[in-house]
């Protein structure tokens, strides 16, 4: 794979640390963000990656899901062990995985977004970017799984922030148009809101999916067998 | 340890069925074993048993011997994936005569009568009890019987049929276990049939020597078996142990072998392709691709098998077409369709991605299946097309998208514009051709857009797992 040429200036590089067990896998993203970002730091297992995290306080943690170490929790359990930190380093998922459990459990320890590893080098610099920024990033899989999770009729149009275990309808028709492959962009003009809205609807889908006990989502993680 | 007649070749050199106890059989399939081995009718063959047992008890002697020496036809031989299992019940050349009994007519009659008669355990016990009678009748008479000759080999043949019976049904790794009913009702048999055996044993002791020496007897021959077993039962423990061993290590050698298989059949394959090509970058990333795609699909499904769902095939699809065109298309899916049928949506999927990878590139599919409709979303980002002028130069798109859609009770909007083009189709799940299989699917009149509000919705669901959530 090759760097894509910037079309616009990035702001500000991001400083980043890279988890992933497969060295040739490090190696490779290290090699095509490089120029883009600064690479801060690379783990391979549990440990390390906590204690990278804690020791350069990247903006963005690219995570894989499937790690050696710890207690085997994977991924899920780094994010877990940096808890504290959840304020100032937001935590990129990344995996070759389409388990459902595998992507449920990282970001529901706190992850802020999931990718696939196939993610083309633009479109990952774009995800480092929104999530650290404080913004979700879905790929079309996981808002699938949302959808998969909590179901896909369109409910009451006033679902009220603290409900916790249904999506509003307006969230229901982002996360359809995620899972169709539109951008944030063209979820916007589709819907005819700002782009602010729509990152602000899977910010709140975000926060549902993470904090949510409904019965339907553990249900459905149980037939998974997540937890 | 094969039995005599085995081996040999038929008269006219035809080649036998193997001897081996056939299986739907009332008692062991020795007759119907030896009936497909010999090529005579079944009947004949327990006719002929039943007169030797009659004949001083050989056909019972008989009767054991294949029981134990012949193997059944449910147990695995090595020659048995060659050879098939069974031949025909009745011989298909003409059979050699046997010794003629009473086969003087051989029609079919005869034979079902004798079947009849003969083929069932419970005829078979009443043929018994008859006899039994039959000896009573006799001593009412006045013939003198002694009992115990008549008495204790019935028992001890009951009791042996009793536990051998079981040698059959449960493997020897089933016996033991205890969890579910029938393992241990097997034991309940076998250690009956024990007790049986070991009561006629001391019915014909008892008759050989005077009670107080039986005592004494059978202190000697607890105390002789008692130190027997303690030199033969480490070693029965040890050789039981050993087999669970090899067993498990059989079956991880079978998945290692498994495993092995499919890796080189798959991925070193593509390895050396990849080497092969690797001057041409889209036909190795082509190869990655596509092998990544079998490999996840073997590691993560493995177990559910081609279940011929709309999930299924869409996916089936997607991956075929990937793999012809090396454009990646992804396919996200979510809930399970209600329907039976789902060629025409299948077939007008496969178009629009077609259309999709050759004109545009890369294409996500999106299926959405609920109790209503199944909608699928075939997105690209090519330049787009000009969707009123496809009479012209898209007629394929015409025809078999939307066309397609249409006969099946379905429809099907194309939407397209700069930044790439989207076919949407729905199929609902209520059709007028075949049966809907939905329970619920009946109950929502026409089709509506999954993307469309529900009036009023607050208060009722509609989706499909709301039955669930009140259930608990």
């Amino acid at each position: 794979m090759t760097t894509v040429p910037t079309p616009h200036t990035v702001p500000a590089r991001r400083r980043v640390v890279i988890v992933d067990d497969h060295a040739i896998f490090r190696a490779g993203l290290r090699a095509e963000l490089a120029d883009r970002v600064d690479v801060l730091a690379e783990a391979h297992d549990v440990e390390s990656a906590i204690a990278a995290v804690r020791e350069h306080n990247p903006e963005v943690v690219l995570l894989d899901v499937h790690l050696p170490g710890g207690t085997g929790g994977g991924g899920a359990e780094v994010v877990t062990g940096c808890r504290d930190l959840l304020q100032e380093v937001t935590f990129l998922a990344i995996s070759v995985s389409d388990e459902a459990s595998d992507v449920v459990s990282v970001i529901r320890a706190g992850a802020r977004g999931y990718v696939t590893k196939t993610i083309s080098s633009e479109e990952l610099l774009q995800a480092i970017d929104a999530v650290a920024s404080g913004d979700a990033v879905f790929s079309p899989r996981l808002a699938g799984f949302v959808l998969d999770a909590f179901g896909t009729s369109a409910v009451a149009e006033d679902v009220r922030d603290e409900e916790l275990d249904r999506l509003s309808a307006r969230e229901v028709e982002v996360m359809r148009l995620i899972a169709r492959g539109y951008t944030y962009r063209e979820i916007a003009s589709e819907l005819f809101i700002s782009i602010k809205t729509v990152e602000t609807h899977v910010s709140k889908v975000l926060r549902k999916l993470q904090l949510s006990s409904r019965h339907e989502l553990t249900r459905w993680a149980e037939q998974r067998r997540i937890i | 340890m094969e039995t005599t007649p085995t081996g040999h070749p038929g008269p006219a050199g035809v080649q036998r069925p193997p001897l081996r106890r056939g299986q739907p059989a009332p008692v062991a399939g020795v007759c119907l074993g030896l009936s497909r081995h010999l090529g005579v009718s079944v009947p004949l063959v327990r006719v002929t048993m039943i007169l030797l047992t009659l004949a001083g008890g050989v056909g019972i002697l008989l009767y054991l011997w294949l029981w134990i020496f012949v193997p059944s036809e449910r147990e695995p031989t090595p020659e048995a994936a060659v050879r098939g299992l069974s031949g025909p019940a009745v011989g298909p050349v003409g059979p050699p005569k046997p010794t003629g009994t009473d086969d003087d007519a051989g029609t079919g009659r005869a034979k079902s009568l004798l079947d009849a008669l003969t083929s069932s355990p419970e005829v078979l016990l009443g043929w018994l009890l008859l006899a039994v009678s039959a000896l009573m009748v006799a001593q009412i008479i006045g013939v003198g019987i002694d009992w115990r000759l008549v008495l204790t080999p019935v028992v001890i043949l009951i009791g042996v049929l009793l536990a051998w019976s079981q040698l059959d049904r449960a493997g020897p790794e089933r016996i033991g276990r205890g969890e579910d009913g029938r393992p241990t009702a097997a034991l309940w048999q076998v250690a009956a049939g024990a007790g049986l055996v070991l009561l006629a044993v001391l019915i014909i002791a008892s008759g050989l020597v005077d009670t107080p020496d039986l005592a004494v007897g059978l202190t000697v021959a607890a105390m002789l078996l008692a130190g027997l077993a303690l030199v033969v039962a480490p070693w029965l423990i040890k050789l039981y142990r050993t087999s669970q061993i090899e067993r498990a290590r059989a079956a991880a050698e079978a998945e290692r072998a498994d495993i092995a298989a499919h890796l080189h059949d798959s991925v070193l394959q593509t390895l050396a392709m990849i080497q092969k090509q690797r001057a041409d970058p889209s036909a190795v990333e082509r190869l990655a691709r596509s092998q990544e795609r079998q490999l996840r699909t073997w590691l993560y499904r493995q177990n559910a098998q081609a279940t011929g769902t709309l999930k299924d095939q869409l996916l089936a699809t997607a991956a075929e077409l990937e793999e012809m065109h090396a454009v990646p298309v992804e396919v996200v899916t979510v809930g399970e369709s209600q329907r039976s049928d789902h060629t025409p949506l299948v077939a007008a999927a496969r178009e629009a991605i077609l259309n999709a990878i050759k004109h545009a590139g890369p294409a996500s599919v999106y299926v959405e299946s609920n109790d209503r409709e199944d909608a699928v979303f075939v997105r690209d980002r090519g330049e787009g097309f000009d969707v009123e002028a496809i009479d012209e130069d898209r007629l394929g798109v015409r025809e078999s998208i939307i066309g397609r859609m249409h006969r099946a009770g379905g429809r099907a909007h194309i939407r397209s514009t700069g930044r790439g083009t989207e076919v949407q189709l729905f199929l609902p799940v209520e059709e007028p051709t075949s049966s809907a299989t939905g329970e619920s699917g009946g109950a929502e009149p026409g089709a509506t857009e999954p993307g469309a509000t529900e009036p009023g919705g607050g208060g009722s669901e509609q989706d499909h797992d709301v039955p669930e959530e009140r259930a608990a």
